[in-house]
């Protein structure tokens, strides 16, 4: 037996014993709150910094997350176009608590984007981003016990979005003046 | 365009507006922390409880009276569409009443004598 489906039996198999847990997982996984909360983080971090070199890191981490993110889902949606992984509740007795979304399983793209926009977050602030990779990862845990993903679908998601950052954080040398730019651009129309 | 057919109105209004006021309490947020004059609207104490405020309060609100959240609504590119529409919006709003607010406490802190006009002969 597939070691994933197991543990993902395993893990869903716990819905409706503690009501509090499934609240709780019902609030962390839909599609509004982590995603939107990881954005306003960047918004956050966007405007923060006392000082002018301050800032600029700090625009500069933004602009790096989301090249990142979009490289993130031009990954994602690559696989997707290759590989299509049925989502739990098609092959398996699931207990959901989310609606049934269609696209491939495997990877996680709302995993992918958490943990892109965590990433992302710690290259401006240290505690903040390990307080946004807490989140997502409990986000990654709720996708599985909803009965959403497969445990692999979110660990792809998650080296997928951090991996992603990854790589811009390298070609830095190439990102840094197309960030400089639109900060720049930025600030002329007072939004930086 | 697909991806901006906006096939749930109603929860597009919603999120905007949750986005819109969340992201006015986040700038207020970090302008407080980081000491900008130019976005923060009261002094900084001031301005993190209302931004924390602001910001609980959005998604205590869309949560409350969205019933739709668990059923296929918004689709990714509206989400982007309409969180970034939020921010193109919240940002000048937020530094016109930063800009205001300073006006009024500059004219408030005037002498009285510089305020009223000499009266003419």
């Amino acid at each position: 037996m597939n070691p994933d489906v197991i543990l993902f039996r395993a893990m869903n198999s716990f819905v409706g014993t503690v009501p509090l847990v499934d609240a709780l997982t019902r609030a962390i996984v839909n599609d509004y709150a982590v995603p939107t909360i990881m954005a306003l983080a960047l918004v956050g971090i966007w405007f923060s910094g006392s000082e002018i070199n301050e800032q600029q890191t700090n625009q500069r981490a933004v602009v790096a997350t989301l090249i990142a993110f979009t490289l993130a889902l031009a990954i994602v949606k690559d696989i997707w176009n290759i590989y299509y992984r049925p989502r739990p509740f098609s092959s398996e007795e699931v207990k959901l608590l989310f609606y049934r979304p269609t696209m491939s399983s495997f990877p996680s793209l709302p995993v992918a984007m958490a943990f892109c926009f965590a990433s992302g977050g710690r290259l401006a602030n240290r505690r903040l981003g390990l307080a946004l990779y807490v989140l997502a990862t409990l986000f990654a845990i709720a996708r599985v016990y909803a009965g959403v993903h497969y445990p692999l679908d979110v660990i792809a998601g998650a080296f997928i979005g951090a991996g992603a950052v990854q790589i811009v954080v390298r070609l830095a040398h190439i990102a840094n003046p197309f960030a400089d730019r639109a900060i720049a651009l930025a600030r002329r129309f007072n939004f930086a | 365009m697909e991806l901006l057919h906006f096939d749930s109105p109603t929860q597009a209004v919603h999120y905007f507006i949750l986005c819109f006021s969340s992201i006015l309490g986040v700038i207020q947020v970090s302008a407080a922390r980081s000491r900008r004059r130019d976005l923060l609207w009261l002094d900084a104490r001031a301005s993190i409880i209302f931004g924390t405020l602001a910001i609980a309060a959005s998604f205590v609100w869309f949560f409350l009276t969205d019933e739709e959240i668990f059923v296929p609504g918004l689709a990714g590119g509206e989400f982007i569409a309409i969180f970034v529409a939020a921010v193109i919006t919240a940002v000048p709003i937020s530094r016109a009443i930063s800009f205001l607010l300073a006006r009024v406490r500059v004219i408030a802190a005037s002498p009285r004598s510089v305020r009223v006009k000499e009266p003419t002969l």
